[in-house]
């Protein structure tokens, strides 16, 4: 009966699998893996039989929390004793442990029952790509993430950037982000120092780096005073000479981080 | 509220359950007293049973309730067959009978040649049927699987007529009753020599043709439900495997691992394919490498001589009637294949 004992062996065998949470949302990852440590995938599924797979996570590290809920999302805690009640920001806990937000979440999405804590057994969270060898070698086929990994503006090349179809340039004075039309303003400023006094206010290229540059990007040509801007907006008044801009504009750039309430 | 007259109530209620009325002979009515001693009777019985030991098993005819001519009629109707009556009554005596027999009457004072005893037993009989149904396994074997090894066909009819199978179809067509034996229950030799008997009887009432067909719808389905690759255990299935793909001038196996997991612990498996010039002959898995390629030797034969569990079901009733079967026809047989290869390899450069 070795035949039949080895398709056995195969139909029970478990499977390793290797999830990328590279930028990937932990809740919508997280129910697609306890899908594959519950084994709903396979066709001998019975939902009190203990036939789930091996999931290894990497880059637990880089995962991406919707909207602002590194911020917003909270962990509970009581420790039974009176005032033993304790609240934690998804971004601390991620600061403490970068493996624990997934693993919870995963937690959260297997079914409470006696299976759960072998289930979780059977995930391996590391918070890089690293894993060591004995887990790699067991390791046959991948899960598909669940969402598509963002590029940022700093993986573009320039090449890529100038080459990037546009339809319309920006008016001179249009206010895109706060602070940004300023920066124009500086830009047009310093090349009319160097070009002698001649009007070349509108450019494409300013636009350009506007549309390109998110909230930290910087424009290469002028960099120091783009800087000088960000940073300090008192120097950047200093400079100023002669913009529309009006003082309401302009916004401190580190209010837009990290909560204080943890 | 237990008054004495609930109470009276429920011993009355309690007797009437307690006695099963055709096992223990008392009169379930209600009893004037409370019957104290009952249970204890009861309790005596059940002791006295455990001491005697179980009831002996009887042949019904010591209950004097049996008519061995027409359970005989009867056993040849239910299979639907027309038996000659005295050849069917020899069929069920054995040996040991007649000995038992003959020592009865010597021991009587009769003279057994004035009064001959007048019974043969089934072995001449025995002997025929296990020659048909040994001939008509064989050829119907061939007939079904014309790409099996000669070998892997003895082995399937081995195991049809082994002991174990012919003693399992022995005892479930009610034989056990019928069978003439100086013991009863018959031992297990009996119920094999007999259902020989019971074909090899048929043959002689009939002709051998209907004894081939009582054959094939007795003994043959036995192989329902098993793998005749499992059946035949091959030793060296690679090796077998070479020779075959050598012998078609195809190119040597070559095996490949195809997908493999949980290497590095105890549950690894492994998939292992096996390509002659460069096309997948067979795969199998495995709980190791080695296992995984034997595994998918075994499934490349099992491919080559188209055995595989995917196969047609065998030809059986309605539709095996028409069936021509060549009883001179030998599959090929593994020593003539080596032979085959062995010369190919000595002179095939010369030619």
């Amino acid at each position: 009966m070795a035949h039949n004992r080895v398709l056995q062996w195969a139909t029970m065998a478990r499977t390793w699998w290797l999830f990328d949470a590279y930028r990937q949302c932990p809740f919508k990852s997280s129910s697609k893996i306890a899908y594959y440590l519950i084994g709903k995938h396979k066709p001998i599924y019975d939902s009190l039989s203990d036939i789930g797979d091996h999931v290894v996570v990497i880059n637990s590290k880089y995962i991406s929390m919707p909207n602002d809920y590194w911020r917003v999302y909270k962990y509970f805690h009581h420790t039974g004793y009176p005032g033993g009640f304790s609240e934690t920001a998804a971004w601390r806990l991620h600061e403490v442990d970068p493996t624990k937000v997934i693993e919870k979440a995963v937690y959260f999405y297997l079914p409470k029952n006696l299976l759960r804590r072998g289930r979780m057994r059977r995930l391996h969270i590391f918070p890089e790509e690293q894993v060591p060898t004995e887990i790699l070698t067991n390791i046959s086929d991948q899960i598909q993430q669940v969402q598509p990994v963002p590029k940022r503006l700093d993986e573009y090349t320039q090449e890529e950037i100038e080459s990037f179809p546009k339809l319309f340039d920006w008016p001179e004075d249009f206010v895109l982000q706060s602070g940004f039309k300023m920066a124009e303003s500086l830009l047009s400023e310093s090349k009319k120092a160097e070009t002698g006094g001649k009007k070349s206010e509108t450019g494409g290229k300013k636009a350009e780096n506007i549309q390109s540059g998110g909230k930290k990007e910087t424009p290469k040509t002028g960099s120091k005073k783009a800087e000088n801007l960000q940073t300090g907006t008192k120097k950047a008044e200093n400079l100023q000479t002669g913009s529309k801009k009006p003082e309401s504009q302009t916004e401190k750039p580190d209010s837009k981080k990290t909560g204080k309430k943890h | 509220m237990a008054t004495i007259r609930c109470m009276r109530l429920m011993h009355c209620m309690q007797n009437l359950l307690l006695l099963p009325r055709k096992t223990v002979n008392i009169c379930p009515v209600f009893h004037r007293s409370y019957r104290r001693g009952l249970r204890r009777y009861l309790k005596e019985l059940y002791q006295r049973r455990l001491k005697a030991g179980p009831e002996p098993e009887r042949h019904p005819s010591q209950l004097g309730i049996w008519n061995h001519d027409a359970e005989l009629f009867a056993f040849g109707k239910r299979f639907g067959e027309e038996f000659d009556e005295n050849l069917l009554k020899r069929a069920f005596v054995q040996r040991n009978y007649i000995i038992k027999e003959e020592n009865k009457r010597k021991e009587l004072g009769i003279d057994l040649i004035t009064v001959p005893l007048g019974l043969v037993d089934n072995e001449d009989l025995a002997r025929k049927g296990e020659e048909i149904a040994s001939r008509y396994i064989k050829a119907y074997l061939r007939y079904s699987y014309p790409h099996m090894f000669e070998e892997g066909i003895c082995a399937v009819h081995d195991f049809l007529m082994s002991h174990q199978t012919l003693l399992h179809i022995g005892m479930n067509i009610g034989l056990r009753e019928l069978i003439m034996s100086a013991e009863y229950p018959p031992p297990e030799q009996a119920y094999i020599l007999t259902f020989k008997a019971v074909i090899g009887a048929l043959a002689v009432s009939q002709n051998v043709e209907r004894a081939e067909v009582f054959v094939k719808d007795i003994i043959i389905p036995q192989l329902i439900g098993k793998d005749i690759n499992e059946l035949w255990e091959i030793v060296n299935p690679m090796g077998l495997l070479k020779a075959m793909l050598a012998s078609e001038g195809r190119g040597p196996p070559e095996p490949r691992l195809l997908w493999h997991s949980a290497s590095a612990t105890v549950m690894s498996l492994y998939h292992v394919g096996l390509y002659s010039d460069k096309e997948l002959i067979g795969k199998s898995p495995g709980e190791t490498v080695t296992i995984a390629e034997e595994m998918a030797a075994r499934n490349a034969l099992k491919h080559l001589m188209q055995t595989t569990d995917s196969r047609a079901p065998l030809t059986l009733g309605a539709k095996a009637v028409k069936i021509k079967l060549d009883y001179d026809k030998k599959n090929r047989s593994i020593r003539d294949l080596l032979n085959e290869t062995v010369e190919e390899r000595l002179y095939g450069t010369e030619i």
